[in-house]
């Protein structure tokens, strides 16, 4: 697996462990669902932030994330992004 | 010196519904990488996206000028060098977007993120192409050897993924490098660019139906 597929699944991953947690999701889990290192989860969190995929929110248990409706698209057309940049060798 | 293609009289028709077709493919795939970057803002998919636009406003405007030429003269064969200031100037814009449309794709291929670097090959490419005395010959040399670094990169993707789809779009790729060693000839016989627009429509075409299958499993 090429390096921009693995980001992509990355991406994929937490996006979807977001999902799964109805919104709700803590970066803790998002740490554990993504396997990342707690530097490069949040490096991909304010990437998906700025991106616009992801919104933080503040509770007072703490930071939440939920998806967009440009998160959801993302994991809706995953399979057409991924066979497009595979197709293309956007990689 | 050539500054002509030769293009036979009954064959204009053709060409220009050919290069209507390669600006249409060229656009449908660049938007298509550019809709890509919208969902997943990956970079690679808008530079290539960009350098797929290029190259579809590089075959609409020879296009437009074959149309404009047909237009004009009723001989046997075109000369290009007896056109008008604003033929010429639509001859230098084809070369030159079509040129920087290649760099984008390479670009896009190295992974290298310089701006800089970048825009110091397209000035150089643009300054070689308008000063070099065999301009032409020069455009499809330099045309050849933007490809042949191209295929370079879907060699390598397609040895390491050994799928159909890498394959083919591999295949359009050298279908699209032969084109342009053709078309160094072209300005000696018509019969050479005729090879050439076929050559292009199998290869854009492999292209095109590659999109449709992705876009097909949706």
């Amino acid at each position: 697996m090429n390096k921009k597929r693995d980001r992509l699944q990355v991406i994929h991953d937490i996006l979807k462990a977001i999902q799964d947690k109805n919104g709700k999701i803590k970066p803790t889990h998002i740490l554990y669902k993504s396997n990342l290192s707690h530097q490069m989860m949040e490096e991909y969190l304010n990437e998906l932030i700025e991106g616009g995929f992801v919104i933080e929110n503040q509770t007072p248990s703490g930071k939440t994330y939920s998806l967009t409706e440009k998160g959801f698209d993302y994991l809706k057309q995953y399979k057409l992004i991924t066979d497009f940049v595979e197709s293309f060798g956007l990689s | 010196m050539a500054n002509i293609y030769i293009i036979p009289q009954w064959f204009f028709g053709y060409t220009i519904f050919l290069g209507i077709l390669f600006s249409i493919i060229t656009l449908i795939v660049g938007i298509y990488a550019l809709k890509i970057y919208k969902l997943s803002f990956q970079r690679q998919s808008k530079i290539f996206g960009i350098g797929f636009i290029l190259i579809s406003i590089s075959y609409l405007i020879r296009t437009v000028l074959t149309i404009v030429l047909f237009s004009k003269i009723k001989t046997n064969v075109i000369s290009l060098s007896t056109f008008n200031l604003w033929s010429i100037i639509g001859l230098y814009s084809h070369s030159i977007l079509f040129i920087i449309g290649l760099l984008t794709i390479i670009y896009m291929t190295t992974g290298v993120k310089s701006l800089r670097l970048y825009s110091l090959f397209i000035i150089l490419l643009i300054i070689s192409l308008i000063f070099h005395p065999f301009r032409l010959e020069f455009f499809e040399l330099l045309s050849s050897v933007l490809f042949l670094y191209i295929i370079y990169h879907y060699l390598k993707v397609y040895i390491k993924n050994r799928q159909i789809k890498n394959l083919t779009i591999l295949i359009a790729f050298i279908l699209l490098l032969l084109t342009h060693i053709d078309l160094i000839f072209s300005v000696t016989h018509g019969n050479y660019y005729v090879v050439a627009d076929i050559i292009s429509l199998v290869s854009y075409l492999i292209i095109l139906i590659n999109l449709i299958l992705i876009s097909r499993k949706k």
